[in-house]
């Protein structure tokens, strides 16, 4: 443990100073930012801000060109995505992203791959999915892509948290869903939260993410150019005006 | 009457080796989205193996496993020096190129140190024919259909049942979820084309008391395997054996009617159209996805 | 500096090329060594024609010795059993390859890729099939043997005389090839093989130029076959395998594809190479497809292109300029000129009523009716998935619609394709900036004017005066245009190695190079910086005091207050609101719907 922070709680997830580039094109200049154990944490910001980017080098589906990602105290700056869901580090990829030719259930079964070995678990992840989400127990052996949008999302969400992750990053949730959908979601995640786990929150739709979340960066042009807790930035004049539609 | 009989017996035979060919296309692309194009060669690296091995004095019930572990290694191979690096998305040619490239040089090898004449592996079910329906066929030949109606089976099973069939076909819908839900997606692309070669082998093995075997053999082969698969849609194994034995019946009645070269003729003709008519294949379904 | 960079460096080579096809009569000693010359001239043709295909449309054609062996029997035929002369013999071998040609393109309408190169591979054993099986007219396994020498009308053509006869072919092939790959033509096959949707919302059809390099390619293999018919006297269907056309493919892989002097190369080397491979005694196979997995392996873009990679980046490390983008936009008086419109109808300019897009079951837009007023700036807003980027994509053309109407310009066009659609004045930029990366900044604008040139091929290859006037006038405009969006710096820059905000300029430039009446912008400030979002509003507005429409789809709320003069929400697919900015904003269905759920501060929610 480090001895300057020794006083506040290790961060369950600590990002410093992020860059991802596609080619010659930079996306994310330079991000920091963490998240502590059992934390929700929400990112804000405008459509092409680099949000995305920056979860995505996060959860290994990018390496960064630059900085470094520690989660759980150990450097895994680069690892892939495969090897960090066993440490602990799930995604909910932008735009859902399920099996569409393969069923619901094999959705989630696939969730919970880290414990191939172990059929038992997988059939309790299941279970787990199909209690969070009884809908989903409903349609069990339709193909994923016959779903809606929503059940997509629970069906992402549910198979995201089939290999019981501690940090839990989810993309861009209300991309495409409908309020009401959204109504019932965001108390989910609250909820899983309470529970203990953390969650980082990319999300467009800054009021719902400000209301449910406890802290919260805002993202602009590849940077963090503002953060606090999300009481606050909810009050900051700048993001009322930029994000909230109001002035 | 028996010449029909015949004709559809020995179609069954032959399009049941296109249908086994067509399920090592259907296992690689259901994994990557790209295939080796020189599978045909795999399939005569198979008999060519087992008969060289016979000839070295391995006994085949060594020699058979061997040629077929020697293949899904140069499956392996083909994989990560062919494939990987050339697979940029759904309209890139190069794995095509390099996969045939290797294909020629196998075959070139083949030539030279197994010798351009054809051969045959000895089988104890090649002795006496039995007679249906006054045609007659070998037992050994009843092998190959029963092969490919078996392999479906269990590969229906597999992709069904197991959790490494869900994520070998996850890895090519969507191979950054996949990659999110902790599978290592290059090592499923490995395992796909190991198991491909070796399915392929196998079939290769089965043809090789029936067919004559040679460095040759591979490149009609693979290419109807391949059109058999691409016909039938690409994403369904049910149809795809289906396909491959309507296609062998048909190629057995234009060549008994006709010749071979009319059976060419005719049978890529017929190829051709279908899949002008039906692109996503005759029993492939439209991607579901919404998006 | 005024020609550009490609014609540059080609005409002294050109010179050069020429000057060795005369001189070799005199060079070589033997008529079997003069007669390995012109087998050399008969493939680089072929592989002249394949370049078109695979280095501009960027289509893998795996059946070239199908089509040339349809011109060595059309030719053999015609000339053994009808005593046909050269030039109708020729003409025969034309038509045939062409029609198959057509035939062959048909597919690409449906699949490309590997399934088009199973297709090609398919049609090549077929023809070569039909050789071995149709003997009465082909001669079977045999062949046809005595093909009569040509008679030009002065007695049969001697060694020499056919010699200067395949020369000549080969090298007006070479320059047709070369001032077609340079042209507007060739520009827009390659536009084609790098972005379908962008080519066609800058009314080009795909499907055309996909035809067009099908059937060029084809006859080019033809001719070729037609005077390997007549060089060889005798024609069997030994020479026309599967391997010989995977060789025609590795000529120009191996040579550079999609430069002028590969195919040359690559025919120079694979005529020559099985002379070398001798030595490999019966290795020779493998030593050949070893050869063609190093080309893919190591040099991908083939020696004429490695070459012109190397030269490239030896010139960018001596001339080191610090380059950078103007402000913009920049109007001036050819600006005005280019793009200022005069109104060709009254009343609204796009008008939809009751316009409903399904997939499937769901409706992603429905009975959607809007007013679109000239030279206004029209938003369409809402939440993600609420349908914009689908009513844009009916207006432009690329989605039919289900149901209702789509006038664009007073004339019903509900239905017709994009490329119908942008060639009628309504043209449009991409949320995901759809570029053609690997074309210049120049190259980029230049493509746009394709469906307003009026050159016609044949002027177009023979680089008439006309074609050279309009190639200037284009060039002008071009540099006009890279000035007004302050990209001039960048002209002879690779597209992709711009940077973000850059790309958005230029596609913006090219969509303007159609001199549209309505433009169409998907997102056009995502990802900006906030310096160049008030850009690009001066950007709107100059468009508007020009006369141009802008429709623009944005979550950027600040700009769409700031210069729009309409606003439509949409939610759901369907229209929620439509009114001037500041009526909609404070429309409580909109608050609802777009601005958030929860009018109270975020905070208190949790």
């Amino acid at each position: 443990m480090n001895m300057t922070t020794a006083s506040s709680p290790p961060a369950l997830l600590k990002v410093t100073d992020l860059g991802v580039a596609y080619g010659q094109v930079r996306a994310v200049q330079s991000v920091s930012l963490e998240v502590g154990a059992g934390e929700f944490v929400a990112m804000i910001g405008s459509n092409g801000a680099g949000k995305s980017s920056t979860m995505k080098a996060i959860a290994g589906v990018l390496a960064p060109v630059s900085g470094r990602v520690e989660f759980n105290g150990a450097d895994v700056t680069g690892q892939p995505s495969h090897r960090l869901v066993r440490q602990g580090l799930a995604m909910v990829p932008e735009g859902r992203q399920v099996f569409a030719e393969q069923t619901v259930e094999d959705n989630l079964r696939l969730g919970a791959f880290v414990f191939s070995r172990t059929p038992k678990m997988i059939d309790e992840a299941v279970d787990r999915g199909f209690t969070l989400f009884p809908r989903l127990a409903e349609r069990r052996a339709q193909a994923a892509g016959s779903l809606s949008g929503g059940e997509q999302q629970m069906l992402a969400m549910a198979r995201g948290l089939a290999s019981r992750p501690r940090l839990l990053v989810i993309d861009e949730l209300s991309l495409g869903l409908a309020p009401r959908v959204l109504d019932m979601l965001f108390p989910v995640l609250q909820q899983l939260n309470r529970d203990g786990l953390a969650i980082l929150l990319v999300e467009q739709l800054a009021t719902q993410a400000l209301a449910v979340s406890h802290r919260a960066y805002v993202m602009e042009t590849g940077r963090v150019t503002l953060q606090g807790s999300a009481r606050d930035l909810a009050q900051d004049p700048a993001v009322r005006q930029a994000y909230l539609g109001r002035h | 009457m028996t010449a029909i009989v015949q004709y559809t017996l020995s179609g069954l035979v032959i399009g049941g080796l296109y249908a086994i060919v067509a399920l090592g296309f259907y296992i690689m692309w259901s994994a990557v989205r790209a295939v080796n194009f020189a599978h045909g060669d795999t399939l005569m690296l198979g008999s060519v193996l087992s008969i060289a091995l016979m000839w070295a004095g391995v006994p085949l019930i060594v020699g058979i496993p061997l040629a077929i572990a020697a293949s899904a290694v140069f499956g392996l191979l083909i994989e990560r020096i062919a494939v990987r690096p050339l697979n940029h998305g759904p309209s890139s040619v190069g794995w095509m190129l390099s996969t045939i490239a290797i294909g020629l040089m196998l075959e070139a090898f083949v030539t030279v140190t197994f010798g351009a004449d054809p051969r045959s592996l000895p089988s104890p079910l090649m002795g006496t024919p039995i007679s249906i329906a006054g045609a007659g066929i070998f037992p050994h030949e009843l092998l190959v259909p029963a092969s490919a109606v078996a392999l479906l089976a269990l590969l229906d099973g597999f992709y069904r049942s197991t959790m490494l069939g869900r994520a070998m076909r996850a890895i090519s819908q969507k191979p950054v979820a996949a990659g999110l839900m902790g599978i290592d997606v290059r090592r499923m692309a490995l395992i796909s084309f190991a198991a491909a070669s070796a399915l392929g082998a196998f079939a290769g093995i089965l043809a090789a008391p029936i067919i004559q075997v040679s460095a040759t053999m591979g490149l009609l082969l693979g290419l109807k395997g391949f059109l058999v698969a691409i016909i039938a849609g690409m994403s369904n194994a049910r149809g795809i054996v289906i396909t491959g034995f309507a296609y062998g019946v048909l190629e057995r009645f234009i060549e008994g009617f006709g010749n071979t070269a009319l059976r060419e003729v005719l049978g890529f003709g017929v190829m051709i159209l279908l899949l002008l008519m039906f692109p996503n294949g005759l029993f492939g379904q439209r991607e579901v996805n919404k998006v | 500096m005024k020609t550009t960079r490609f014609t540059g460096g080609v005409v002294l080579p050109a010179i050069a090329f020429a000057a060795v096809l005369a001189l070799i009569p005199a060079l070589v000693s033997n008529s079997f060594q003069l007669r390995a010359v012109m087998l050399f001239l008969v493939y680089a043709l072929v592989a002249l024609g394949l370049n078109l295909l695979v280095g501009l449309v960027s289509l893998v054609s795996l059946g070239q010795a199908g089509l040339y062996a349809l011109g060595a029997y059309t030719v053999a035929i015609l000339a053994t059993k009808t005593g046909a002369g050269f030039l109708p013999a020729m003409l025969g071998a034309i038509a045939v390859t062409a029609a198959a040609g057509v035939a062959l393109s048909y597919p690409t309408v449906r699949v490309r890729g590997v399934y088009l190169a199973v297709v090609t591979i398919a049609f090549g054993l077929i023809v070569q099939n039909v050789a071995i099986d149709w003997r009465a007219l082909t001669g079977g396994t045999l062949g046809i043997s005595n093909v009569p020498r040509i008679d030009l009308g002065t007695g049969p053509l001697g060694t020499t005389g056919l010699y200067a006869l395949i020369a000549v072919t080969a090298f007006l092939g070479f320059v047709l090839h070369h001032n077609l790959m340079h042209s507007r033509i060739g520009r827009a096959m390659r536009a084609v093989a790098q972005s379908e949707t962008a080519s066609r919302a800058l009314g080009i059809d795909p499907t055309r130029q996909r035809v067009l390099a099908f059937v060029l390619s084809s006859v080019f293999a033809g001719i070729a076959g037609g005077l390997y018919a007549y060089l060889n006297r005798y024609v069997n269907p030994d020479t026309f395998s599967f391997s010989d056309s995977i060789r025609f493919l590795l000529m120009v892989i191996l040579g550079g594809a999609g430069t002028t002097f590969g195919p040359l190369i690559g025919a120079g080397i694979l005529t020559w190479i099985p002379n070398l491979l001798q030595a490999f005694g019966k290795w020779q196979l493998f030593v050949y497809g070893a050869l063609l997995a190093g080309v893919i392996f190591f040099l991908p873009k083939g020696i004429a292109g490695s070459a012109r990679d190397l030269w490239l980046r030896w010139r960018r490390g001596r001339v080191q300029t610090v380059r950078q983008a103007d402000a913009w936009p920049k109007p001036s008086e050819g600006i005005d000129a280019l793009l200022g419109v005069r109104p060709s109808v009254r009343g609204p300019v796009l008008q939809t009523r009751d316009l409903t897009i399904r997939f499937g079951g769901l409706s992603a837009v429905s009975r959607v009716s809007v007013d679109i007023e000239r030279a206004t700036v029209h938003a369409i807003i809402g939440p993600n998935g609420a349908g914009k980027t689908t009513l844009l994509n009916a207006l432009s053309g690329f989605y039919a619609p289900t149901e209702g109407r789509v006038t664009l310009l007073q004339d019903e066009v509900g239905g017709r394709s994009s490329v119908q659609i942008a060639r009628g004045g309504l043209t449009r930029t991409f949320q995901n900036t759809e570029l053609f990366p690997e074309m210049t900044v120049e190259e980029n604008v230049r493509v746009a004017f394709h469906a307003r040139s009026r050159c016609g091929f044949v002027s177009t290859v023979l680089r008439l005066p006309a074609f050279r006037a309009e190639e200037r006038l284009q060039r002008e405009r071009a540099a006009l245009l890279l000035d007004y969006v302050g990209l001039a710096a960048y002209r002879d820059e690779t597209a992709a190695n711009l940077a973000f905000g850059h790309q958005r300029r230029l596609e913006i430039a090219r969509a303007l190079a159609l001199s549209p009446e309505i433009l169409l912008l998907d997102e056009p400030a995502a990802g900006l910086t906030h310096a160049e979002i008030d850009e690009l509003i001066a950007l709107i507005r100059d468009l508007k005091r020009l006369g141009v429409t802008v429709v623009l789809v944005e979550h950027h709320v600040d700009m769409i207050m700031s210069v729009s003069d309409h606003v439509t929400v949409l939610d759901y697919g369907e229209v929620i609101a439509s009114g001037a900015p500041g009526t909609v904003r404070e429309d409580p269905k909109v608050i609802e719907a777009y601005f958030g759920a929860s009018a109270s501060p975020a905070g208190d929610a949790a």
